[in-house]
């Protein structure tokens, strides 16, 4: 009686089970997983094994190291966060963009803004011809629409260098 | 859509995996001249870079109070895109007539545009002029 009323008072920590599209099993603080808003609704409609059909292992493993470095956020260890962010956001556009779709699905808005401003830096002065390459995108106008369309922002297309690369 | 099903494979990125509103997001995020040079990439990408959520970004975010309060009469827009372009081809009167709102660009719609910046930094741009100064 005595230790169960001491542990709740100590807050015998809360854990859900958070359930990938692959069929594995992450346990986790409750207090860490209602960063994201979707699980957060699930939670308080009573639910303690969360399954996520939208997100894979690898990009679950992802989201839950970032859920883990921001419940650890105080005032004193900005700077480590921010580090922690910059590293986050590293890889490929591909793994990037797996990363926004569960974000946008889970609701985070930390990690949704992070990522999309880091998607953003990244296309930042692309050419044209840059992104279709890298987002795979066919050009589908006819030649006369395409110079129309030029034509509408021509100052857009004009004296800069444009970032050819494709990373 | 059109393009043909061999383009899609082994994996590569594309960015239509993504939600549109993500893609809208991301755009809104990079700058006016990127989302003015990106609608040349495909006709997909046009419609979504002349989303009003992108072009709100790129106007004042108490425009509306602004233009309300304008005695420079303005048309109606279909578009927050068209509504910019409009503001930075016509200079726009302000504060019963004593101020005036413009582009210092009239040539083109910059990124310097004023329209750009909070209207506390667009300091340099308001000039004082008497009423019938723009009439």
């Amino acid at each position: 009686m005595a230790s169960s009323s001491s542990s709740s008072k100590t807050g015998l920590k809360k854990m859900l089970t958070l359930k990938s599209s692959d069929g594995d099993e992450f346990e986790l603080e409750e207090s860490i997983v209602i960063q994201c808003q979707t699980i957060k609704h699930m939670v308080e409609d009573g639910f303690s094994l969360i399954p996520l059909q939208n997100v894979d292992t690898k990009t679950l493993t992802k989201i839950i190291e970032y859920m883990k470095k921001h419940a650890e956020k105080t005032e004193s260890n900005k700077e480590e966060i921010k580090n922690f962010n910059k590293e986050f956001v590293k890889g490929s556009f591909d793994d990037q963009f797996e990363l926004v779709s569960a974000a946008n699905y889970l609701h985070i808005n930390g990690l949704m803004d992070l990522l999309c401003q880091s998607i953003a830096d990244r296309i930042n002065n692309k050419s044209v011809r840059a992104v279709r390459e890298i987002f795979n995108i066919s050009n589908d106008y006819t030649p006369d629409e395409e110079e129309k369309v030029r034509d509408e922002h021509k100052w857009a297309h004009e004296g800069g260098e444009f970032d050819e690369s494709l990373d | 859509m059109e393009k043909e099903k061999g383009e899609e494979d082994e994996g590569s990125t594309c960015l239509w995996m993504l939600p549109e509103g993500c893609i809208v997001e991301i755009l809104a995020l990079t700058s006016l001249p990127d989302v003015c040079r990106l609608s040349l990439v495909s006709s997909s990408l046009r419609s979504a870079a002349n989303s009003d959520f992108v072009w709100a970004k790129f106007l004042l975010s108490d425009y509306r109070s602004i233009i309300a309060g304008s005695t420079t009469p303005i048309p109606d827009f279909r578009s927050l895109k068209d509504l910019y372009v409009y503001l930075s081809h016509h200079p726009l009167l302000i504060d019963e007539g004593r101020k005036v709102l413009k582009n210092e660009n009239q040539k083109k719609h910059t990124p310097h545009c004023v329209l750009n910046m909070k209207l506390a930094k667009a300091k340099s741009f308001v000039q004082l002029n008497p009423p019938n100064a723009c009439s």
